[in-house]
């Protein structure tokens, strides 16, 4: 008896259309509200000062601009007391001279942070890392053939890499996606951070999938002869490994919502991407992943016949 | 069980207890090595420096070694300031070359600033006779601070004013020599940075190699002069490009929140384990201490600087450690299920669940190895600490954990308690 698909069959297109319309939603808000680029990446310099009395954005920002040396001012407020001025990029004297000027004109006041950044640098570290991360899906995909080898009959080895790394570019999009509408209502910026907030995705999303794709492979070589081919097999290997895709997911989600809650301010940003991007990772291991698989074994299934 | 089961049992109590003992924060030095926890400047506050090299007029065969003295010119100078564990590291930026300079909770920034700017050129002139007294032009001799052996603090012997002491290596004292033999009665100038310190008249040809910069110095003056002096000039000229500093406050205070969220998410974990795998989970739990603590010993041994970065690929190890253990439970479940007795259903729930621990995790090491090679910075931290927690976790999740569920079986309520799975 042939059971009916618990998640393939007539259901994968349910799947793929979530997952087209997140990949869609997420590329929208993408293109309409950008990713606010923090100072890591823009470059310029940026005071955060702390003021004994309250002063208003504008007024400050109506005497900033007149100093020298000040160009492209943006202030915004932190809290009650605390302002951040953003500015092109100034030299060591004109710091100084600035901090001397506001306390002059607003009374006593403290810098807490004072950041002044080439934008090179962070954008060398994203060059470097899109490399990497390019030469590494290669790695992989070279690496999945050889270890799923055995599998060639009747899903060549070969695909399990290059769907992996599919599923690695959805969960990479949508993050970044929802990390933009994220970033319009909470006001979160692109830093150096991000970059590494993006590898660990990519670290969890392909070992995620292979997980799967592994339990895949073994029901492959153990019931090779049984009835209903690759889809059923593949849908009995994410019953299978249903239990343990949410069990780990959990775990992680834990750790990160405990630090999203209590952990500091300056790490919120990064460990809501983490927390947002498993989710998907998860989602995409079993929902789009293993579907693709099947969706494209079936194309040449249909091809030989 | 065997003999080489016991051994093993014992070495892997005698791994855990060691680097345990090592992980302890009171462990400061072992086997006579200092263990230091580092953190990095986005953790602990201080301020990062981002100098650019000037190097458009070194010759391309020079410039290699243009940098790594420029590089150890900033060392000494920041040394000299007495901050601790300072970091200053070449780094290329697309194509210019930088100087990144970190220097942990120091607090007066300006300073630091100032003093890594300075060239601290120091030269030699003699006074161009053709030149009118009141306006006198210096011509350029071939001793500069490229001569200097060492310089120093010392005090004229009657008005007790500090005062700069040079001493000449041999080249210098030669030159020194000719210089004052030829200029006696004559007034030779010392510049330094293009600036004039002093223009003594020379008395008499000196030919010990030391000389005395007088002037009107305070003592604070003098001695940050001969600390530069001693640093030796920098080959290149160099610009500041990037400033960063971050509040010891704003860092202490989120490391302190984080870990104490890190160590709430942990404990949640244990318990998810513990209330979904029951006796299993509790061994989970076990593999997963030995293996924070063996990781935290590795970062203290080694010595890792912890940065935030650093923390995300040790937070994601966690959750590959605890994966390979969730694989191993849920086949162990479904062994049991298929009426396989435990300890049989032990062995075969580690043999299946090995293919996709190892794929997993070669997939991520290859990642790692990767990003470590090709990027710089807090991507490579990141590599790094991530590489080594996978590696662990697979002692702690694979042979320590298989070691401790075989001692219960040994039990006839462990075995019982295990079957509950």
């Amino acid at each position: 008896m042939i059971e009916p698909y618990l998640f393939l069959g007539p259901r994968k297109k349910l799947w793929f259309s979530i997952s087209i319309a997140l990949f869609v939603i997420g590329l929208a808000f993408l293109a309409i509200w950008k990713l606010p680029l923090g100072i890591d990446f823009k470059g310029g310099a940026q005071m955060d000062l702390a003021f004994e009395k309250p002063v208003g954005e504008s007024e400050l920002r109506e005497k900033v601009a007149g100093y020298s040396g000040v160009n492209g001012l943006v202030v915004t407020k932190t809290d009650q007391s605390t302002l951040t001025l953003r500015l092109l990029p100034i030299t060591d004297v004109q710091h100084q001279e600035i901090i001397k000027k506001v306390g002059e004109d607003f009374g006593q006041v403290s810098e807490k942070q004072y950041q002044l950044v080439g934008p090179s640098v962070s954008r060398d570290l994203t060059r470097k890392a899109i490399i990497a991360v390019i030469l590494a899906s290669i790695f992989i995909v070279l690496y999945l053939a050889y270890s799923f080898r055995a599998v060639t009959y009747p899903a060549s080895s070969w695909r399990f890499g290059v769907v992996a790394v599919v599923a690695l570019l959805h969960d990479l999009v949508i993050t970044v996606g929802v990390f933009s509408i994220l970033a319009h209502f909470f006001g979160f910026e692109v830093d150096a951070s991000f970059i590494t907030a993006l590898l660990t995705l990519m670290g969890f999303s392909v070992h995620d999938t292979i997980v799967v794709f592994d339990r895949v492979r073994e029901n492959l070589l153990h019931h090779k002869d049984e009835a209903g081919g690759f889809e059923t097999i593949a849908d009995m290997s994410l019953s299978q490994t249903l239990n343990r895709s949410i069990a780990t997911s959990l775990t992680v989600v834990f750790t990160l919502t405990a630090l999203t809650i209590l952990g500091g301010e300056s790490i919120r940003g990064f460990v809501v991407t983490l927390l947002v991007g498993i989710v998907i990772g998860t989602y995409s291991s079993i929902f789009t992943a293993t579907p693709l698989l099947v969706v494209w074994q079936n194309r040449v299934e249909r091809r030989g016949q | 069980m065997n003999r080489s089961f016991w051994v093993g049992l014992l070495l892997i109590l005698a791994i855990i207890g060691l680097f345990g003992y090592i992980a302890h924060p009171t462990t400061e030095n072992f086997l006579g090595r200092n263990l230091p926890v580092r953190q990095g400047l986005d953790l602990q506050g201080g301020v990062r420096l981002a100098y650019e090299l000037d190097l458009s007029k070194t010759a391309e065969s020079e410039r290699s070694n243009a940098i790594e003295s420029t590089r150890q010119v900033i060392e000494r100078r920041v040394n000299s300031t007495g901050v601790a564990e300072p970091l200053i590291q070449p780094a290329k930026v697309g194509t210019t070359n930088t100087v990144v300079v970190e220097l942990p909770g120091i607090t007066d920034v300006q300073q630091a600033i100032n003093l890594i700017g300075q060239t601290a050129q120091l030269e030699f002139r003699e006074l161009d006779l053709s030149s009118s007294p009141d306006d006198p032009k210096w011509l350029p001799t071939n001793l500069s601070g490229k001569q200097l052996k060492r310089a120093s603090v010392t005090f004229d012997q009657t008005t007790n004013a500090p005062q700069v002491g040079l001493q000449f290596n041999d080249d210098g004292k030669l030159l020194f020599g000719e210089i004052t033999g030829r200029n006696v009665g004559k007034q030779v100038a010392i510049f330094l940075d293009e600036q004039i310190l002093s223009a003594p008249t020379v008395q008499q040809k000196i030919d010990t190699g030391d000389a005395i910069i007088t002037g009107q110095f305070t003592i604070l003056e003098v001695k940050e002069l001969v600390s530069l002096l001693n640093a030796g000039a920098l080959d290149v000229p160099i610009k500041l490009i990037e400033q960063h500093t971050v509040g010891a406050t704003l860092g202490v205070d989120s490391v302190k929140n984080s870990l104490v969220a890190g160590l709430v998410g942990l404990i949640l974990v244990g318990l998810f384990m513990i209330f979904n795998y029951r006796l299993a989970g509790l061994i989970a739990v076990l593999a997963l201490t030995s293996y924070g603590l063996i990781t935290l010993a590795l970062f203290k041994i080694i010595p890792v600087t912890l940065t935030l970065a650093g923390l995300a690929g040790f937070i994601l190890s966690i959750g590959m450690a605890v994966d390979a253990n969730i694989l191993i439970f849920e086949r162990l479940r479904e062994e049991i299920r298929e009426g396989k007795g435990l300890k049989i259903a032990l062995e075969e729930a580690f043999r299946r669940a090995w293919p996709s621990v190892r794929d997993s995790n070669a997939s991520t090491i290859i990642t790692c190895v990767i990003l470590y090679y090709t990027t710089t910075g807090s991507v490579r931290g990141f590599a790094f600490t991530l590489a080594l927690g996978v590696i662990v976790s697979l002692f702690s999740s694979i042979t320590a954990s298989r070691v401790f569920l075989r001692i219960l079986t040994m039990f006839k309520i462990g075995e019982r308690q295990l079957e509950k799975i």
